[in-house]
């Protein structure tokens, strides 16, 4: 929330003034070139996001939970069943590595312009 | 002039007030425009020229004075107004194909008109293979013609250029030149070019506006009497052409000498 938040508004003030000069000759609704100019930093709020959210969600299910994947990691550990420990950590891995690559494929289909533009490889 | 002239500007001043005091921008600027008539504007730089054109436009509002457009007063900015900015890296959406580009100014006409007559601008400007590039995908010169696309998709009846052609190659820049004073010409657009190119202008432009320095009137108004259609080697090198350069040098040259 944060993030994207902090990252919205730094945008938004950054938004090339020259945009704007268009879309008010054009009589265009100052939104309909902000919101654009500003994805990139939008998305790349939500990335930053995305972590913490994952930390947080394993951490407070550390300390906090009596269910959940991070409760599942730190009982396993407690009770010297290693195997369940490592395959929790593994799962959790996987997790966060499936969530990444889902969040780069919306990203490359609404930021394919910007990525091309700067040379970032696909993916 | 004997018919009402589309474009009636009288004594537009401007100053911005900055955090060391004021500075005056224009201070006393007049003159009309005929429709159909395309009209050079060239100043020493810094000149308020920039401002000028904002005024023009509706983009800003003049601390004194009054622009006429069509007879009626212009307070926003008037729907059959089109601007080419100076800097097509600042005007052109990066997020949008060419195409998409030139289509944004009439984007409620719906998709199929719309791409059809966006189309039809590319064609002109001479860059309908390249309706789907993205700007960044196009040379500087490229992304200019996509600009002025932009500016005639809607046929507009009065364009506004704020140095069109200041930040491209002076190659392109003949050329564009010359894509320009053909494609106003077919359409008949009525034209306000700003450069700091005295040469540029009076290539293009029936009629020169020659400001002065900041706080910036106008010096004289000179009318370029050169044959049309205008040839960017053959116009130049006439005498006439070498005459009206040197006036207008003399000009603008004497009154940086009063600062």
């Amino acid at each position: 929330m944060w993030p994207v938040l902090i990252a919205g508004v730094d945008a938004t003030r950054a938004v090339e003034p020259g945009y704007l000069d268009v879309a008010r000759v054009s009589h265009a609704r100052p939104a309909s070139v902000v919101l654009p100019a500003v994805l990139p930093a939008l998305i790349a709020g939500a990335r930053i996001a995305l972590g913490i959210a994952l930390i947080m969600m394993v951490i407070s299910e550390m300390i906090a939970a009596t269910s959940g994947l991070g409760y599942l990691i730190l009982q396993a550990q407690r009770t010297y069943a290693i195997a369940q420990m490592y395959a929790g950590i593994i799962v959790l891995g996987l997790l966060g590595w499936l969530v990444t690559a889902a969040f780069s494929l919306v990203e490359r289909r609404v930021l394919g312009w910007y990525q091309d533009q700067k040379g970032i490889a696909h993916g | 002039m004997a018919e009402t002239p589309l474009v009636r500007a009288a004594g537009i001043g401007k100053a911005y007030r900055g955090r060391r005091g004021t500075t005056q921008a224009i201070a006393d600027i007049g003159f009309e425009q005929a429709e159909g008539e395309f009209l050079g504007v060239v100043g020493p730089s810094g000149c308020g020229k920039t401002t000028l054109l904002r005024c023009l436009a509706g983009l800003e509002r003049p601390d004194t004075g009054s622009v006429e457009f069509d007879g009626r007063p212009v307070t926003g900015i008037p729907a059959a107004v089109s601007v080419v900015f100076q800097e097509y890296n600042r005007s052109l959406f990066p997020w949008l194909s060419a195409l998409e580009n030139v289509r944004f100014p009439i984007r409620d006409l719906g998709r199929t008109a719309g791409r059809e007559q966006a189309r039809e601008a590319l064609r002109r400007v001479g860059l309908a293979d390249f309706a789907d590039h993205h700007p960044f995908q196009l040379s500087g010169g490229m992304q200019q013609r996509v600009a002025i696309a932009r500016a005639i998709v809607s046929r507009p009846r009065f364009l506004l250029m704020d140095e069109p052609f200041a930040s491209v190659d002076a190659q392109t820049r003949a050329v564009l030149e010359q894509l320009t004073v053909t494609i106003t010409a077919e359409l008949g657009l009525t034209v306000l070019l700003i450069t700091h190119d005295i040469d540029e202008a009076i290539f293009m432009a029936d009629r020169v506006l020659v400001l002065s320095a900041r706080p910036s009137r106008v010096l004289r108004e000179v009318p370029i009497d050169l044959d049309r259609p205008r040839d960017e080697v053959e116009t130049r090198a006439l005498p006439l052409f070498q005459d009206y350069r040197r006036a207008i040098h003399r000009l603008i040259g004497s009154s940086s000498a009063e600062d």
